[in-house]
């Protein structure tokens, strides 16, 4: 698959071009994404709700959500959702059933005696500040919209940069890094390498980080696909008036499903379920399906189990491009090389910055011809610094 | 390795290099998704390899 000359110099020209549209924005996601990598960690160390010990028992779903009702006067409870790894158990208040996150509230409640535990606001402190910056560039959904698109600009540049890696390494061995001849070719040895290296990680992690940033379309997708199919048999239903009990609900999924783990408990009305349901999110045994929750529709009048079924495959996909970007899913080793891969993407981002801003020494015929050279022949700089 | 000039190399030369990392690296993303203990080693191993490299690589592969 030899490229034409034209060929290469139109690619060698996107992999420049979109390089420089994205370069920031990849800066800011490596450097931000580096801390929160350890999110979970530092959060730990920082800002864990102190937790009674020796405790036994299981609380009160009905009274959990009762009383996190009544800590804002005409607010509503949207979900419960339950630690994976601590007996905690997240209430989300809010002043309407489809409040987005900045409007509601997050109240901690022990899940042994159900009581109140104080902790800190969620969206306060430095990591929650470089997750806004990480995830939406502080400015909501427009931003995480906006930071999907500088995603797909990102493959573009992945793509075109394994292209012309093709035409540069005709004559050089892979790995090659030539460090001892001038700065400029070092740099571009390095940037190449890395690279290339890096290139299944750097792809998951950016195309994983563009499906996330895709969340909000997906969940409207799923809204008006399988969760209008759910609510289509109440359409002329009016709204429960009395809300059946949650530990009614949860019991009668338990009794379905006998091994069935909760992860959250949406209300009737909210993004999350339909007018007349209770959705109980169930969520597998294994880190795979752990992650892949299934919706169980409660009628939430008659406490009956509607619906069991499965995400649909967007959704799963969704699901699973989350641990594939945060890196969270093997332990503090994985961590430790996510981060060590995540400084190996920065080193590719300056490198590559290094080598456009030196691109004034090196005029675009001269770099063309060394990619056509299958990188053997060196350009000669017009103001070389001496090393 | 570095520096030294060999004749043109096809793609598959070029690139088969790069394709055996980058199946290391789905083996390794992979892994630690589907099982913990053994899974998250093998994951480990196969991601950290990557980093291996990249030092290696820049050490000019021999040296020490």
């Amino acid at each position: 698959m030899a490229l034409s000359q034209t060929g290469i110099r139109r690619w060698y020209l996107v992999h420049k071009w979109t390089s420089i549209v994205c370069t920031a924005f990849l800066l800011m996601f490596c450097l931000t994404g580096l801390p929160l990598i350890f999110h979970h960690e530092i959060d730990e160390l920082t800002r864990a709700p102190k937790m009674a010990e020796n405790m036994e028992g299981t609380a009160s779903l009905d009274a959990v959500a009762s009383h996190a009702r009544a800590q804002e006067a005409g607010w509503h409870v949207l979900f419960l959702s339950f630690d994976d790894e601590k007996p905690i158990i997240y209430a989300a208040i809010g002043p309407t059933l489809t409040a987005g996150e900045d409007e509601g509230k997050l109240l901690l409640y022990d899940a042994r005696s159900g009581q109140s535990i104080n902790a800190p606001p969620f969206d306060e402190g430095v990591m929650a500040f470089l997750l806004e910056l990480h995830a939406h560039l502080l400015l909501g959904i427009p931003g995480q919209l906006f930071l999907g698109l500088v995603g797909v600009v990102f493959l573009v540049a992945v793509v075109s940069g394994v292209v012309v890696y093709a035409p540069f390494m005709r004559k050089l061995p892979f790995g090659t890094v030539r460090r001892n001849r001038s700065s400029r070719l070092k740099w571009l040895d390095t940037h190449n390498m890395v690279g290339i290296v890096t290139l299944g990680w750097v792809s998951v992690v950016g195309l994983t980080g563009f499906i996330i940033t895709m969340s909000v379309p997906i969940q409207g997708i799923w809204q008006m696909d399988e969760l209008a199919e759910m609510a289509a048999p109440y359409e002329n239903a009016k709204p429960p008036e009395k809300l059946a009990s949650v530990d009614g609900a949860v019991a009668t999924v338990k009794a379905a499903i006998p091994d069935a783990k909760v992860s959250f408990i949406a209300w009737p009305g909210t993004e999350l379920s339909t007018k007349h349901h209770y959705m109980i999110a169930l969520a597998g045994n294994t880190p795979l399906t752990e992650r892949l929750i299934s919706p169980t529709m409660i009628d939430a009048e008659s406490g009956k189990l509607t619906d069991v079924r499965d995400m649909p495959w967007y959704v799963q996909i969704l699901f699973l491009s989350v641990p594939l970007h945060f890196g969270d899913y093997g332990g503090l080793p994985l961590k430790i090389i996510w981060a060590l891969l995540d400084v190996a993407a920065i080193v590719v981002l300056v490198s590559g910055l290094y080598l456009w801003l030196g691109r004034r020494r090196v005029p675009i015929e001269q770099r063309l011809a060394e990619l056509n050279s299958g990188g053997a022949l060196e350009p000669q700089p017009v103001l070389e610094p001496a090393e | 390795m570095s520096g030294r000039r060999i004749g043109a190399q096809s793609g598959w030369q070029i690139f088969r290099w790069p394709l055996l990392m980058g199946l290391a690296n789905a083996i390794g993303l992979v892994a630690a998704l589907v099982g913990d203990g053994w899974y998250d080693i093998v994951s480990w191993v196969t991601l950290g390899a990557t980093l291996v490299i990249i030092v290696m690589a820049w050490r000019g592969w021999s040296a020490r």
